[in-house]
C-alpha cells in the first residue's frame, strides 16, 4: 500500500557507516561525486569501486537494498550504453552491419559512462541509506552556518526542511488512513480513465488538505507554547562530533583522490 | 451472512527492516446478528483484523469467507463487500469531503449504485438515525459544524449505505458521556434491529453491557474468545494482557478480597446491583 513509499530509503544499523558523523558522509559523498568526473583510468575507477563495495560491505545494509537504490537508474544507464555504443565513432571497427557500426572506442566510452553513471548513485545512496533524513538536515545546516553572515536564512531553510521531513510520513500515513475509510464507504482510486480518476481524489485530497492545514496550525501553536523564536541562540538536544571513524574514513577517501590526482 | 476466518496472518512491511507480524492464525466464525467485541492491550491486532474482515487489506496467508465466499479470491465483487459491510473508523470525521452535509451522506448509498429517489430516502433516515434534524442540516457545510455534529454527519454517511454487518474502530473515543451513551444505544438498537455488529473499544463497561461475544487479542492471537461472562470473569488472564476490567469487575473483585462470595459472572451494572440488594437482604425489585 501507500506506506511502502519509504522515504529516502534510510536503512537504519548500528555499523561503524551509520555512526559516522554524518557531516562527513556528506562531506565525503561530494567529494567522491567530483573526483568519480575527473577519473580516467581503470585504476582510478577500481579504487572507487572498492572503496564503495567496503562502505556497503562494513555498513551491513545488504546487497538487496544496495541494489534496489540504484535499480531506478538502471534504464538510462543501458539507454545511454546503447546511444554511445552507436554514436561515438573511431578508429577501429569491430563490428559493422549497414549502416550501423561499432568501433572500439565507442564500446570503451560507453561502458565507462555507464561505470561512471553507477559509481556516482551508488556514492549518493550509500550515503542515504545509513544516514535518516533528519541528521542529513541538522548536517547540511551545520555545514552551511557560516552563510548565515551574509543573511543567507540557513536556519528556517533547515527548520523547513525538517518538518517536511517529519510530517511526510504522517501525511503518507493519514493519506492511508483516510484513503481506507473512503474505500470503505465505496469510493474506487482504480478504476476508470484518468478523469474519473482525477475526480474520484477528490474525497481524499479535501480531507488531506483540511487535516494537514490543521496540523500546521497545532505545530505553530504548539512551537510557540514552546518558546520558538527563531534560530538565535538555539541549540541542539543532540550534538554529533568527529570521532575516529571520521578520521578514517577522510583518509581513505583522501587515499583514493590522492591516487587518482597522481594520473593513475 | 457469517463471516469466517482461517488461519489468518498479517505482516506489516514484509521483508524490510521495519517488518512486523500483526496477526497469527487467526480462525474465527463471527455469527449473523451478533454483536461481537473486539478488545486488546495497544498494537494487539485489533484494527488489522476489522481491516482484514472489510477488504481493505488483504493477508499475508489465510482466508475470509464471507457468506462462504472468499473474498480475496480473483473476481470477487468487492462492490459487494462495501455494500455488505460498513466501516467507521477512529476519529470518522475527517473523511467529511463534500460542500453540504446531505450530499457528503449521500456519497456512500450513491456509490452503492442506488437511484436518486432511493438515496435521498436512505440520507433522511441514516441523519434521523444518529439525531440531526435534516432540515437544520442537509444544506450546511460539514466543516462548520461542532466537532460532535460532525461525527454524527459521518457516522449517518456510514449507516446510509444500510450495510448488514457494521464494523466499529473505537467510535466514541472523544465523545462525552451523554454522546457516547446515546451511540451505544444507537448501535444496540440496530443490532436488535437484525444487523451483524463488531466492535472495538478500550471501553469494558459498554462492552460488557452490550455485546452477546467478546474476542480479546493478545500479541496477534486470539487470547479469550466467549460470551463477555465468561471473558470478562478471569480477571488473572485480563490482567496478564493488559486488560482492564468492566467496573463492577473491580468491585466485585473488591468484594472477594474481603471475603464476600459473590459470582464473578456478573457483569452488568443492573445484575451487581440486584445481587448486592440481595446479599443485603433487601426484596428483591
Ligand atoms: N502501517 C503499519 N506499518 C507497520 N506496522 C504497523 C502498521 N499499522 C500497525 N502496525 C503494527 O501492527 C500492530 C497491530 O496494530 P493495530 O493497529 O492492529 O493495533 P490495535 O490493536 O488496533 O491497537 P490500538 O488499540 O492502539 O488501536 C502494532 O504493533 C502496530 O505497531
Ligand atoms: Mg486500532
Amino acid at each position: 500500500m501507500i506506506k511502502d513509499i519509504t522515504l529516502g530509503q534510510y536503512f537504519p544499523g548500528e555499523s561503524p557507516i551509520h555512526k559516522m558523523d554524518a557531516r562527513t558522509k556528506l562531506i565525503l559523498t561530494l567529494v567522491l561525486i567530483v573526483i568519480i568526473f575527473f577519473v580516467h583510468t581503470y585504476i582510478g575507477y577500481l579504487c572507487v569501486a572498492a572503496l564503495l563495495v567496503l562502505t556497503a560491505v562494513i555498513s551491513k545494509v545488504g546487497a538487496r537494498f544496495v541494489y534496489n537504490g540504484i535499480k531506478p537508474i538502471l534504464p538510462i544507464a543501458l539507454f545511454t550504453f546503447v546511444i554511445n555504443l552507436f554514436f561515438i565513432s573511431g578508429e577501429t571497427v569491430i563490428f559493422e552491419w549497414r549502416f550501423i557500426k561499432i568501433t572500439l572506442e565507442g564500446l570503451r566510452q560507453s561502458v565507462i559512462t555507464v561505470v561512471r553513471l553507477v559509481l556516482l548513485v551508488l556514492s549518493s545512496t550509500m550515503m542515504t541509506l545509513t544516514t535518516s533524513p533528519m541528521e542529513l538536515t541538522t548536517a547540511l545546516e551545520r555545514l552551511l552556518k557560516p552563510l548565515s553572515k551574509i543573511g543567507f536564512p540557513v536556519h528556517e531553510i533547515a527548520l523547513m526542511m525538517s518538518i517536511a521531513l517529519r510530517f511526510i510520513p504522517t501525511l503518507l500515513e493519514e493519506t492511508d488512513k483516510i484513503m481506507k475509510a473512503q474505500t470503505a464507504r465505496g469510493a474506487d482510486f482504480e478504476e476508470g480513465g484518468l478523469i474519473k480518476k482525477a475526480k474520484a481524489l477528490v474525497p481524499l485530497l479535501v480531507p488531506l488538505f483540511v487535516s494537514a492545514f490543521r496540523r500546521a496550525y497545532d505545530l505553530a501553536l504548539a512551537m510557540e507554547a514552546r518558546c520558538y523564536n527563531g534560530g538565535e541562540g538555539r541549540t541542539k538536544m543532540r550534538v554529533s562530533h568527529f570521532h575516529k571513524r571520521d578520521l578514517f574514513a577522510f583518509a581513505a577517501v583522501g587515499l583514493v583522490v590522492i591516487v587518482i590526482a597522481l594520473g593513475y | 451472512m457469517p463471516i469466517t476466518t482461517e488461519g489468518l496472518r498479517f505482516e506489516y512491511a514484509p521483508g524490510t527492516p521495519f517488518s512486523h507480524v500483526a496477526l497469527e492464525d487467526i480462525s474465527v466464525t463471527i455469527d449473523d446478528g451478533s454483536f461481537t467485541s473486539l478488545i486488546g492491550h495497544t498494537g494487539s491486532g485489533k484494527s488489522t483484523f476489522i481491516q482484514l474482515i472489510a477488504g481493505l487489506i488483504k493477508p499475508t496467508a489465510g482466508k475470509i469467507y464471507l457468506d462462504g465466499e472468499d473474498i480475496n479470491q480473483k473476481g470477487y465483487d468487492k462492490k459487494k463487500l462495501r455494500r455488505k459491510i460498513g466501516v467507521l473508523f477512529q476519529y470518522p470525521e475527517y473523511q467529511l469531503f463534500e460542500e453540504t452535509v446531505e450530499k457528503d451522506i449521500a456519497f456512500g448509498p450513491t456509490k452503492a449504485g442506488f437511484t436518486e429517489d432511493e438515496v435521498a430516502v436512505k440520507v433522511r433516515k441514516a441523519m434521523e438515525l444518529v439525531g440531526l434534524d435534516y432540515e437544520t442540516f442537509r444544506e450546511k457545510s460539514p466543516f462548520e459544524l461542532s466537532g460532535g455534529e460532525k461525527r454524527k454527519v459521518a457516522i449517518a454517511g456510514v449507516l446510509a449505505t444500510d450495510p448488514q454487518i457494521l464494523i466499529l474502530d473505537e467510535p466514541i473515543a472523544g465523545l462525552d458521556p451523554i454522546g457516547r451513551q446515546d451511540f451505544m444505544e444507537m448501535v444496540r438498537d440496530l443490532n436488535r434491529g437484525g444487523k451483524t455488529v463488531i466492535m472495538i473499544s478500550h471501553n469494558m463497561d459498554d462492552l460488557a453491557e452490550y455485546s452477546t461475544r467478546v474476542i480479546a487479542l493478545y500479541q496477534g492471537k486470539v487470547y479469550l474468545d466467549g460470551t463477555p461472562n465468561e471473558v470478562f470473569s478471569r480477571y488473572g488472564h485480563l490482567k496478564r494482557a493488559g486488560l482492564d476490567l468492566p467496573e463492577t469487575g473491580k468491585v466485585i473483585q473488591k468484594l472477594r478480597d474481603r471475603g464476600i462470595d459473590i459470582d464473578r459472572e456478573i457483569i452488568t451494572k443492573d445484575a451487581l446491583i440486584r445481587e448486592l440488594k440481595k446479599l443485603l437482604g433487601g426484596k428483591d425489585d
